[in-house]
């Protein structure tokens, strides 16, 4: 996260470097932070025009609401005992860790605020993460000690709760996600202080991986990626009818996103 | 052309990075590699009541002596292991006696009290490790972390696994075991005993595991690039009814991770049974 911070600032600063070497140029000779809120969470965007017909974006967003509640998982056999995993505490929110983003709108017209949106979010790529709190149905003991399996072979994963006793669970992406899209207006126009603009596209994901962390090898936790092989009852049979394959395989995600520039100058 | 140089040299500088990436892991020679012998005794080497069989010495310093068994009945053999040194012509075996070869005679003083010297006819041969992967292997080892994994028989589709991170001891695995699937007081109690404190891999093919409280067992391995396979008598190893384990073995620096697969037959069900050791070699 402290990266992607790292990385929107450098990026605003090298634009207004370049903003002030072309104040004579009249291009990239404006400057607009903005506030979005969307499908990506809540965000800072700075906006520079470059031409009448490009306006380069860069910003940084995150999801800031984190959902808290309880799960049934009804009872499960671990190591030999039968534990209760109803009411387990359960966190989930959207991508964590935050989102990098570079847009560039591409404006067919002089003064027209339809454009054109291309670029890519970047960031860790977690889309949805979730943790369940497993320490009071556990023995501190068996606190990344002890893991269950599903499958065989090279199919078998493994699934165990974290030092202190939490499980995790995340749909994962690429870390680097091409953007496309159409929007409506003009973050930056010289004759405007505020501009309110809207940007709908999708995000080419090229699917998806649901996965959980097992951490007897590894302290920082292996990912155990979840497919519909693993999702079979103790005869076999499938649990899913392929549905996690058919999700994961869904190669874009929508986005929305409203924004609201201020010009600086 | 300056900034075409500097390229260049930047690629001369990335491939031999790229191409040390594919290298097996060179572990450095154990102590007594050069010293590693069996030696097969032919006539004439009884210690009191006990036949000696074979005297190995492994490459990680470590001896095994084998005894013909004392009956007809009795078939187990029984098995010595300890740390052998080497000086001005003379093996100690320390726990055992101190041998001298001459030729194809070898002498064998024990440490028993009035125990006279023995020498004896035998046939001796060097072993020596043919490729990387024995190399590295051929060597004595103690047992780091291990995960016991279980899958299969009344679990179904799914499984269990624990880490035990303080190397193989029997003790917490057994208990371990015993909550999840129950085990049999008469395999409870055999498997209580043994917790491993070596692990010596041979170039003769030979696998000795030293136990805290128990005598030794002396299997043998196969070891193919990176497949192995063990074999133990099978009365030895409650719970596992083969006594034969089969699995891979990697390098990486001083350790050597051992993933073994068994079948465990227990109560009527087949259990697929995995233990995964991390080993650390000794100094």
């Amino acid at each position: 996260m402290k990266k992607l911070v790292a990385f929107s600032i450098a990026v605003a600063v090298s634009l207004m470097g370049i903003t002030a070497r072309a104040q004579d140029s009249q291009i990239a000779n404006h400057l607009a932070v903005g506030i979005t809120m969307g499908m990506d969470g809540v965000g800072l965007e700075v906006a520079l025009p470059m031409t009448p017909f490009v306006q380069l974006r860069t910003g940084y967003s995150l999801f800031p609401y984190t959902y808290s509640g309880s799960v049934n998982l009804g009872q499960i056999e671990i190591g030999g005992t039968t534990r209760d995993l109803n009411q387990i505490p359960l966190k989930a929110t959207l991508w964590k860790g935050g989102e990098g983003k570079l847009l560039a709108d591409i404006f067919p017209g002089r003064k027209t605020g339809f454009h054109f949106t291309v670029g890519a979010y970047i960031g860790p790529g977690k889309f949805a993460h979730a943790s369940a709190d497993l320490s009071k149905v556990l023995n501190p003991s068996d606190y990344a000690t002890l893991a269950i399996t599903y499958g065989q072979g090279a199919d078998k994963i493994g699934i165990s709760t974290d030092p202190k006793g939490f499980v995790h669970a995340d749909v994962m992406t690429g870390v680097f996600r091409p953007y496309v899209g159409i929007g409506f207006g003009r973050a930056v126009k010289p004759d405007s202080r505020v501009r309110v603009t809207f940007d709908m596209g999708v995000l080419i994901t090229g699917g998806f991986k649901v996965q959980s962390y097992s951490y007897l090898r590894n302290e920082k936790g292996d990912p155990a990626v979840i497919t519909s092989r693993q999702m079979i009852n103790e005869e076999g049979a499938s649990i899913d009818d392929g549905w996690v394959d058919k999700i994961c395989a869904f190669p874009v995600l929508p986005m929305m996103k409203l924004n609201v520039f201020v010009r600086l100058f | 052309m300056k900034k075409f140089i500097a390229w260049a040299l930047a690629a001369l500088l990335i491939v031999p990075v790229s191409c040390n990436k594919g290298n097996e892991t060179h572990m450095d020679e154990p102590a007594t590699k050069e010293m590693a012998q069996v030696i097969k005794f032919t006539s004439g080497a009884t210690i009191g009541a006990l036949k000696i069989q074979t005297i190995e010495l492994t490459e990680g310093s470590r001896y095994i002596v084998t005894f013909t068994p004392s009956t007809k009945a009795d078939s187990d053999e029984t098995v010595l292991f300890g740390t052998f040194t080497f000086a001005n012509g003379t093996f100690n075996l320390l726990g055992f006696g101190h041998i001298t070869i001459n030729g194809n005679q070898v002498t064998i003083s024990t440490e028993t009290a009035g125990g006279s010297p023995v020498t004896a006819n035998a046939t001796i041969t060097h072993t020596s490790t043919s490729d990387q992967a024995h190399d590295n292997l051929c060597r004595t080892w103690t047992v780091g972390k291990t995960i016991v994994s279980l899958s299969g028989g009344s679990f179904g589709q799914t499984g269990v696994e624990k880490l035990f991170p303080n190397g193989l001891n029997m003790t917490a695995i057994t208990d371990w075991i015993d909550e999840t699937i129950t085990l049999s007081d008469e395999d409870k109690q055999t498997l209580l005993k043994y917790t491993v404190e070596e692990v010596c891999l041979t170039g003769a093919g030979s696998v000795a595991v030293s136990f805290s409280q128990a005598d030794p067992f002396l299997g043998s391995y196969t070891l193919n690039n990176s497949n192995i396979s063990f074999g133990f008598d099978a009365d030895d190893i409650p719970f596992i009814s083969s006594g034969k384990f089969s699995g891979t073995v990697t390098f990486n620096g001083t350790t050597c991770l051992v993933v073994a697969n068994a079948t465990a037959v227990h109560n009527g069900n087949n259990y697929n049974a995995t233990l995964e050791m991390t080993l650390n070699e000794v100094k």
